[in-house]
């Protein structure tokens, strides 16, 4: 029997779930979270989602902590840019920096939250994927603008 | 009783201390399958963290191929006028660079390959997500430490050269001299100082 696939993931085998998830959470599913995705299948965003365990929680947390570390660095090195009036940088610092801020306050919601974890992971994860995104875009500026460095001057050496 | 944080409690384990009240009656023992929606997500972080530490990786080995560029041409730079000490040192702080480089590389491209297997492989995607986590945490730990040795070093760099400016100015640009008596030249009168 074919159902429609919700939007977030699912605990394999099915079924409703009675009691407490294996996922983690003693507790269970939050009333709100339950049937209104059909028999057995979560209710989508905000629903039956995966609770991580304590042991997981640390992980994840310390992923918070040093994407938040790192998003601090980063926008010391925007404040440093900005005394060099290096204005293109500071904004290429910040919004590193941001989505690095951003991707680990999601993180730590993973922790001290529940009921969405899921949906918070997936959130830091797209924010991680957008600053390494930037940071591969400027790469690559820099890359082209050093082979088209190198191409003038190749060409103005041959030329003269 | 240890537990591996990468792998899903089993039946009726949900916390690190005990077996929680009822538990899961059957299945795979709370493994978590991601969706298609959240395996478009994660498949996209996980590629660019890939890139991210190929890039990573070819800076690494570009500075190593430097550091041995200017290795087999210390001769020649050194008949050019360079110091030999300046070029050691300057092979010697090129060296961490390369290596946190390629550590980074690794870990970026540890990360990505993890992720990767999330959005591949059926029955262990909490194990492999948690893995990339663990490998991104590292990764940022590292960035961290680099940029705070980076900006100690450059502020540290930056007052020396101003201190050094400074006392060099000091010394080019004053007028005083002192003219100390030699052995065996008359001492000079002292000055009698006026009283009001």
């Amino acid at each position: 029997m074919n159902q429609p696939q919700p939007p977030y993931g699912h605990q394999p085998g099915g079924g409703v779930q009675p009691g407490p998830q294996p996922g983690g959470h003693p507790l269970g599913p939050t009333p709100s979270a339950m049937g209104s995705g059909g028999p057995g299948m979560p209710a989508g965003y905000g629903g039956l989602g995966y609770e991580f365990t304590h042991p997981q929680n640390s992980i994840i947390d310390k992923a918070a902590t040093w994407a938040k570390g790192l998003a601090i660095m980063l926008f010391i090195e925007a404040f440093l840019q900005l005394v060099n009036m290096n204005l293109l940088m500071v904004l290429v610092y910040v919004a590193v920096g941001v989505s690095f801020w951003k991707a680990g306050a999601s993180m730590r919601s993973v922790v001290e939250t529940q009921g969405h974890d899921v949906p918070h992971l997936m959130e830091a994860l797209s924010q991680v994927g957008t600053a390494l995104l930037i940071r591969l875009i400027l790469t690559g500026i820099a890359v082209a603008f050093l082979v088209l460095g190198v191409a003038i001057g190749v060409a103005v050496f041959l030329a003269s | 009783m240890e537990h591996n944080p990468y792998h899903p409690p089993g039946p009726g384990g949900g916390w690190a201390g005990g077996p929680a009240p009822g538990g899961w009656p059957g299945g795979l023992g709370g493994s978590y399958e991601f969706s298609p929606f959240e395996n478009h997500t994660i498949g996209s972080t996980g590629r660019r963290a890939s890139l991210w530490g190929i890039v990573a990786l070819i800076s690494g080995v570009l500075v190593l191929g430097a550091m041995g560029a200017v290795l087999v041409l210390r001769g020649e730079l050194v008949a050019q006028g360079l110091e030999p000490n300046w070029i050691t040192i300057a092979v010697v702080a090129m060296a961490p660079f390369a290596l946190v480089n390629l550590a980074i590389g690794g870990l970026y491209m540890g990360a990505g390959r993890a992720l990767k297997q999330v959005v591949d492989t059926e029955g262990n995607d909490v194990e492999h997500m948690l893995q990339a986590l663990d490998k991104l945490a590292n990764a940022f730990r590292l960035e961290v430490i680099v940029s705070i040795v980076g900006v100690l070093l450059g502020f540290g760099l930056g007052f020396t050269m101003a201190f050094l400016q400074i006392d060099l100015d000091d010394v080019v640009e004053s007028d005083a001299t002192f003219d100390l008596p030699q052995p065996g030249e008359a001492q000079p009168e002292p000055v009698e100082e006026e009283t009001p």
